[in-house]
């Protein structure tokens, strides 16, 4: 399948068909499947889920299953651990709360690594804040190191290791199975933060060997407002619930917790959003995640032949990996937003600046943040090329000075 | 019509990269010496932003600087239109010529707070 055909999918070309859109990392855009399912919901189908006998919720609730089932299985994760929230943040606050939280005192401690997110970064240091224990921080130079840097910082009194699994801002390969055998070999519960990763990679949390994994829905071509949590089933009654509320008890006694998965979902849910995100995985599956894949391989080889031949002095942050997605890159003399604004007067969409990942550019000695170039599957070798002259035009007109 | 009115009607009359270039000649030509302090940093900014503003016999003179060329650029043509101007003067003076730029929003969304409030600086020298 082709990358024009993955694109004809996307209504968003359909209205800007001259903008070349490298800022999937930020949020993809939606195809009509998944619009089609919104508008569905909301126009055939909308009723309450899991509180009413009539025909209308019943279809509700048959739907909101399916989801969760359509969710699972595009981690090949068991559908009882699979915990719906509004986004990766939210599910990296909820393992925070739920999780390690009440585990956490003076003498405990939390890993993470110098290049999280803030979604997988401020609820660490405001937990161990409150709870007294102390979050280490790992400060891999390259994407090899993880393994010896978490194994350094670990021990018995650590917590949980919480990793993200692609960088938002660094497109470099991040060694999952041996940080996971670290983990089991020590014992020690893995948290992976698949936000920028379940989108361009097969995902199967078994075989990743991970306890959790969180992602947002709307970067893998879902609504916003739909996230997920993947809990291994087992460790569901370690947690305690974070939010209180409708829908999360069993039958009528409030002073009893849903078992499982439902008793983190207080609250109706934004039914539609996670529908949503199922007809965005139907469709995933549907073109192939192989030829997806293939076609976003050739877009990396494309992307990193085109900084090398560039005729300007760009500096690529990290070492990115032959099939990275996310490019962040630097100018002398070029600021981050100036260079974003450029390339915006030539229809192309990057983002700048810090990426919600301060101390990662602080650790790159980078204060002025940089420019990020992200790809999806409905990017083109054109769009690449039409990219990398609006760079060179856009660095002509910062350098001339 | 105005300078200010002039510089937006000039500036509305260009496309988006002729903007630009409008704006980074306007830092290029831009001076401000010694000014990278923090008693001049202008918070709110997420590029770097300096602004120097004083009275001289009762008149505004006012320079800036930015990490960022679009940003200098503007606020050097900020500084243009204030400088000269009595605090009184200033501060019946809006800055009007980026409303309806392309540019406009992504200031306000970013940098724009850093802008108004270097605006404050030299509006409120006494």
């Amino acid at each position: 399948m082709s990358a024009v055909h993955f694109r004809r999918d996307f209504p968003f070309f359909q209205h800007h068909p001259e903008t070349v859109f490298l800022d999937s990392a930020a949020t993809a855009q939606k195809p009509q499947a998944v619009i089609d399912a919104l508008t569905r919901f909301y126009a055939e189908d909308c009723a309450p889920v899991g509180r009413s006998a009539y025909k209308a919720a019943r279809q509700a609730d048959r739907r909101y299953r399916t989801a969760r089932q359509t969710i699972a299985r595009f981690l090949d994760a068991d559908a009882a651990g699979i915990i719906f929230t509004k986004s990766a943040t939210e599910s990296a606050n909820l393992l925070a709360r739920a999780f390690a939280r009440p585990k956490l005192c003076k003498g405990k401690n939390i890993v993470i690594t110098a290049w999280e997110h803030n979604s997988n970064y401020l609820p660490w240091v405001e937990i161990c804040r409150e709870s007294g224990a102390e979050l280490r921080v790992a400060r891999p130079v390259s994407g090899p190191d993880f393994p010896v840097v978490l194994d350094t910082l670990t021990d018995e009194h650590t917590v949980l290791v919480s990793c993200t699994a692609a960088s938002n801002v660094l497109g470099d390969t991040i060694p999952l199975a041996e940080i996971s055998a670290l983990c089991r070999q020590k014992q020690i519960p893995l948290a992976l933060d698949g936000a920028q990763y379940v989108a361009h990679h097969p995902v199967d949390v078994q075989t990743l060997g991970c306890d959790f994994l969180f992602f947002s829905g709307h970067k893998v071509y879902g609504p916003t407002g739909s996230g997920v949590l993947y809990v291994r089933p087992e460790l569901l009654d370690e947690m305690a619930p974070f939010l209180l509320g409708g829908g999360m008890i069993c039958g009528d006694d409030p002073e009893c917790y849903a078992p499982g998965a439902g008793r983190f979902e207080a609250g109706s849910p934004d039914t539609a959003a996670f529908i949503g995100l199922a007809a965005a995985i139907d469709y995933l599956n549907t073109l192939g995640r192989d030829a997806i894949c293939i076609h976003e391989q050739a877009l990396a080889r494309q992307m990193q032949d085109g900084f090398r031949a560039l005729s300007h002095r760009v500096q690529l942050l990290g070492q990115p990996a032959p099939d990275a997605s996310v490019y962040t890159f630097v100018c002398p003399g070029a600021h981050p937003f100036d260079l974003a604004c450029l390339l915006n007067g030539h229809g192309i969409a990057v983002r700048s600046g810090k990426m919600c990942a301060q101390h990662l550019f602080d650790a790159l000695g980078q204060p002025l943040g940089g420019v990020r170039a992200s790809l999806a599957c409905y990017n083109t070798a054109e769009d690449l090329h039409r990219f990398f002259n609006g760079l060179e035009d856009a660095l002509n007109r910062l350098q001339r000075k | 019509m105005n300078t200010q009115d002039a510089l937006a009607a000039r500036l509305q009359a260009m496309d988006e990269l002729d903007q630009y270039d409008y704006f980074i000649d306007a830092a290029l030509a831009a001076s401000c010496p010694d000014i990278r302090r923090p008693e001049y940093q202008i918070r709110g900014c997420v590029s770097g932003l300096w602004v120097r503003a004083q009275l001289n016999g009762g008149r505004i003179e006012a320079c800036a600087d930015s990490d960022s060329l679009l940003i200098r650029g503007i606020a050097a043509l900020i500084c243009r239109i204030y400088t000269g101007m009595t605090t009184e003067e200033a501060r019946c003076t809006p800055i009007t010529f980026l409303d309806g730029l392309d540019l406009a929003g992504e200031l306000d969304n970013t940098r724009r707070s850093g802008l108004r409030h270097m605006i404050q600086v030299i509006q409120s020298i006494a």
